[in-house]
């Protein structure tokens, strides 16, 4: 990936939407003109074009964009398979399995209420612990790089304290949704 | 449910069994229905933070595009305005350039440089005449009173009898005065075709006044070089006059 991706890549992950506003800025108006000419709404573009953008920003995570040269195109290609996603067009190029990933988050299966009861069991583990679950399964950061972000020895603590925090959040989830599933007490983390 | 039931599940989600523990997980989620619902749960649990953040993040972008979107606008809404203001500097340059050229224009010019060839005194232009006196007196005094129409038959009587070029001279000017510019003009001709070149001179500052007057500044800057070229009374001013034409 060139340096330039890295870069961004790091700052994503560190929560700065530096690039995402490079992005917008340099290559949106052509989206969305672009969009425009294909019959799009202003609206139904300019929305389009903000789900591209994130999904660009998670595909630059998973390291699946590898031309820093060619991102007017690949955030083009995007914005046009979302389009036809809208509508119920075929799909362009082999982006279409992350671009369907974004497109199951808009369109999640998950009630409502499972999202809260699992956000408001999340709210109850210590703020660590929050940080460490969201940048493993959310920002897609490694363990070596979770260690160094949150000052742990090394990527098998970070990984033993992933494993105690998500024990201890599917316990609190359990709690609040009266599961049934019984937690050792032994394996109670220690946040 | 034990502590590497849930090790076994945290390594399906993670994509890191090996095949050994493909099997053991398999088996445990066919025979084992807590073991199934703690799969399910746990999945369940990292989609809903996958999805909540995803949704942070949607109306972060949207926050982010949004002030992107008014930042444009504003700039382009400052360019418009600089547009605006180079405009505005353009249109008020061409009025100052045309107000300038309107106040070097012939016409202004001869309002600026005009003045009535001067009466010394009655007593001079008697002594000089040599018609009845009575007749230069009346000419000059209704000249002086700015009487032009009643001045000018006095002047051309006296400007045919006599050869002093004062009464040419007067005589041109009443006629300016009264509007009557070619007629000024034929008399400061005759003035300025004349050899002495004070009197030339004389004739020339007030011909080209005169066809200043009536909008010919070519021929009105050929009198002044003339002058120019030549010391005397107009030679600095018909330079000035000149440089502003």
């Amino acid at each position: 990936m060139p340096d330039l991706l890295q870069a961004w890549k790091k700052q994503l992950q560190q929560g700065n939407t530096e690039p995402l506003a490079i992005l917008f800025t340099k290559f949106g108006s052509s989206c969305i003109r672009s969009l425009q000419q294909k019959g799009c709404s202003l609206e139904d573009a300019e929305d389009i074009l903000q789900d591209a953008v994130l999904i660009f920003r998670q595909n630059l995570i998973d390291s699946k964009v590898c031309q820093a040269d060619k991102l007017n195109k690949y955030l083009y290609t995007i914005c046009l398979n979302l389009y036809r996603i809208r509508r119920r067009q075929p799909m362009l190029e082999d982006i279409s399995e992350v671009v369907g990933k974004a497109v199951d988050q808009n369109r999640s299966s998950i009630p409502e209420e499972t999202v809260v009861k699992a956000m408001q069991a999340f709210r109850q583990l210590s703020s660590k612990c929050q940080q460490l679950l969201i940048s493993y399964y959310d920002q897609g950061m490694r363990m070596d790089e979770i260690a160094e972000e949150l000052q742990l020895a090394n990527a098998d603590v970070a990984k033993a304290t992933k494993f105690r925090c998500i024990r201890c959040w599917i316990k609190h989830l359990t709690t609040l949704s009266g599961s049934n599933v019984q937690i050792e007490e032994k394996s109670k983390p220690n946040e | 449910m034990n502590e590497m039931d849930y090790l076994l599940i945290d390594k399906k989600i993670d994509g890191t069994l090996t095949p050994d523990e493909v099997l053991r997980f398999e088996r445990k989620l066919a025979q084992d229905a807590d073991f199934a619902k703690a799969y399910e749960l746990q999945q369940t649990a990292i989609a809903s933070l996958q999805l909540q953040q995803h949704r942070k993040r949607k109306t972060e972008v949207r926050a982010l595009y949004e002030s992107i979107k008014e930042k444009q606008a504003q700039r382009r809404k400052l360019q418009w305005y600089s547009l605006a203001a180079a405009l505005a500097v353009v249109v008020i340059s061409s009025l100052a350039y045309i107000t300038i050229g309107r106040s070097s224009s012939p016409e202004a010019l001869f309002a600026q440089y005009y003045t009535p060839y001067p009466v010394i005194s009655t007593r001079n232009a008697t002594d000089r005449s040599p018609t009845e006196p009575s007749d230069s007196v009346q000419a000059i005094l209704r000249y002086a009173q700015e009487d032009y129409s009643a001045a000018i038959p006095l002047l051309e009587d006296l400007s045919e009898q006599s050869e002093n070029i004062q009464w040419k001279l007067l005589l041109g000017n009443a006629y300016l005065k009264n509007n009557q510019h070619n007629e000024a003009i034929t008399s400061f001709q005759q003035v300025a075709s004349l050899a002495d070149p004070v009197a030339q001179q004389y004739g020339r500052w007030y011909l080209a006044l005169a066809l200043l007057k009536v909008n010919q500044p070519k021929d009105a800057q050929t009198q002044l070089e003339t002058i120019t070229q030549q010391p005397g009374l107009y030679q600095t001013q018909a330079q000035t006059l000149l440089d502003e034409l």
